[in-house]
């Protein structure tokens, strides 16, 4: 996994970290965004709109449904990367 | 009754169908109701504390408004609150408050934050049922005319609607303030969001204290707030009706009751105020403001010389009567009263309505007061600012003073003692007063306030 796009997705979740028991540094891979990082449904289509701005890319309205894991919001930010 | 303690409705209707049980409730519908938190944010003053002493002191938050004036507006002055960025940081969550663009959510996230904090009331922990006996109703005029149009719209317009992102429906639904509110402090009873122009804010206390009155809820944070900018006020300088004959001297430029009013001041912010059962505030010791002892909402149906602008006379009355009425009292208990006031030729018309509602004319009127001549009129947000204002007098038992006034109008004068209008901070005694809002549409708000008293 890019070490590079999990630094800027750090960068882009860690503002709407609500809870403050929930660090951005304590952010692994398998790092749920609504179980584990407490982001409510709607911040997710946010991310989605600043990921969007800050690499570049597009994101189809079905790769959001994918977006559950950090993990794998990278996936689709490294195969939009990929493709461009 | 039965023995189970469970109610048997009685309707007429097919027998299985009727024959739900519902749990006991004891429905009391004459609860007392007080006022034990309080939070604004208003341009002469944000926080209690900075509010009470501008309100003393005078103090207009009249100010040149430069983008008025390069949008070619022929007013171009304003009333807009200063707040600190940290402590609306410092309220809300984190990924709220990243993404709110809406200065009247804003600002009532702030007088909605102060108040439950003010009551000593629990904020509800996330984990953890909302207080069902706890609800909101925080209206609005208009809430996002200047936040959607301003920042939204030439995105939409370049072809890209998925750019505008998704705290466009919070941030523009009138229940949005509602919401992010609700969010923060965990009610389980009514959240709404009530909508009546002018009078929006008495509005929304009046139906709080209702809810309570009625045994629906026990604690109620009602307020309202307004949004701010050229869009919303554009709609007020193409009626003419703001003031633009006071472009160099913003600070004189709202002058209610005068011989030359010339238009009201746009205004914006936000007054928030917890309504609780007695007995609920008795339970928990809590620190008492006021008694709200009566308040309604009448419509004159633009009729009898009412419109879409301009208050009926015979309802602007009628609504007065009807919460003396219910508070059991008469003109002559009346000490103070807060009015609507705005700086219009409608003045005029109010003043005649409280000398008939109450009966009382000449040396015999009671003191009034109004406090647009600080804070020029805040529209959906002003009952609420209005309303603070007016417990906190009742509360410290003195009269802010009116500002602005050179010369009273001759038609007011004729009617009232110019000693009924003090122009300076009266300390005095208030056992009663009357807060009044009046709005387009031909609505009519009036609530009575009662001096607390906790031998009573």
């Amino acid at each position: 996994m890019s070490s590079e796009i999990i630094e800027k997705l750090k960068a882009i979740i860690e503002p709407y970290l609500d809870d403050e028991d929930v660090k951005v540094d304590s952010l692994i891979p398998d790092s749920h965004l609504i179980q584990d990082l407490g982001l409510d449904s709607f911040y997710v289509i946010d991310l989605v709109i600043d990921i969007e701005n800050k690499f570049d890319i597009n994101i189809e309205n079905e790769q959001i449904s994918q977006f559950e894991t950090v993990e794998q919001v990278v996936k689709v930010i490294q195969e939009k990367l990929d493709n461009k | 009754m039965n023995k189970r303690g469970i109610n048997k409705l009685n309707f007429v209707g097919p027998k299985y169908y009727w024959s739900t049980y519902l749990p006991t409730r004891v429905i009391n519908l004459n609860n007392r109701v007080v006022i034990t938190g309080l939070g604004v944010v208003s341009p002469n003053g944000t926080g209690i504390n900075d509010f009470l002493a501008a309100i003393r002191n005078g103090k207009s938050g009249v100010k040149h408004d430069q983008a008025l004036k390069e949008f070619n507006f022929q007013c171009q002055i304003s009333a807009k609150p200063e707040y600190d960025n940290t402590k609306l940081k410092e309220a809300l969550p984190a990924g709220l408050y990243i993404k709110l663009e809406n200065n009247a959510m804003k600002y009532a996230c702030l007088a909605g934050y102060e108040a439950w904090y003010n009551s000593g009331l629990p904020f509800t922990p996330k984990n953890e049922d909302p207080d069902w006996d706890s609800g909101i109703i925080f209206g609005v005029g208009a809430l996002a005319m200047d936040a959607f149009i301003g920042n939204k719209i030439n995105i939409l317009h370049s072809g890209n609607p998925r750019k505008i992102g998704p705290r466009v429906v919070e941030q523009t639904m009138n229940s949005g303030a509602v919401t992010y509110l609700n969010k923060m402090i965990g009610f389980g009873n009514i959240a709404t969001a009530n909508s009546s122009a002018c009078t929006t804010g008495t509005e929304a206390v009046i139906m709080g204290y209702e809810r309570i009155k009625t045994g629906k809820a026990k604690r109620m944070l009602c307020g309202s707030t307004e949004s701010e900018g050229i869009y919303i006020w554009s709609a007020f300088e193409a009626l003419r009706i703001l003031c633009s004959d006071s472009n160099e001297n913003p600070n004189k430029a709202s002058r209610p009751l005068s011989s030359n009013p010339a238009g009201f001041v746009p205004g914006t912010g936000s007054g928030a105020l917890v309504l609780e059962s007695l007995d609920s505030a008795y339970k928990r010791g809590a620190k008492i403001y006021g008694e709200i002892v009566a308040g309604d909402v009448v419509s004159g149906g633009q009729r009898n010389g009412g419109s879409i602008t301009a208050n009926s006379p015979v309802a602007t009355q009628r609504v007065m009567k009807s919460a003396m009425e219910e508070a059991g009292i008469t003109g002559d208990d009346v000490d103070l009263i807060c009015g609507h006031l705005t700086s219009t030729v409608g003045d005029v018309r109010e003043i005649e309505a409280w000398v008939k509602a109450l009966c009382r004319t000449g040396n015999q009127f009671p003191r009034i007061n109004t406090l647009k001549s600080m804070i020029g009129h805040c529209l959906g947000g002003s009952g609420s600012i209005e309303m603070v204002a007016a417990v906190l007098q009742l509360h410290h038992q003195f009269a802010h003073p009116n500002i602005n006034i050179d010369n009273l109008h001759p038609d007011i004068t004729s009617r009232i003692d110019p000693g009924c209008i003090n122009y300076v901070d009266l300390d005095m005694p208030i056992n009663y007063l009357m807060k009044a809002s009046l709005g387009f549409g031909d609505v009519n708000s009036c609530i009575v306030l009662k001096k607390w008293d906790a031998h009573e």
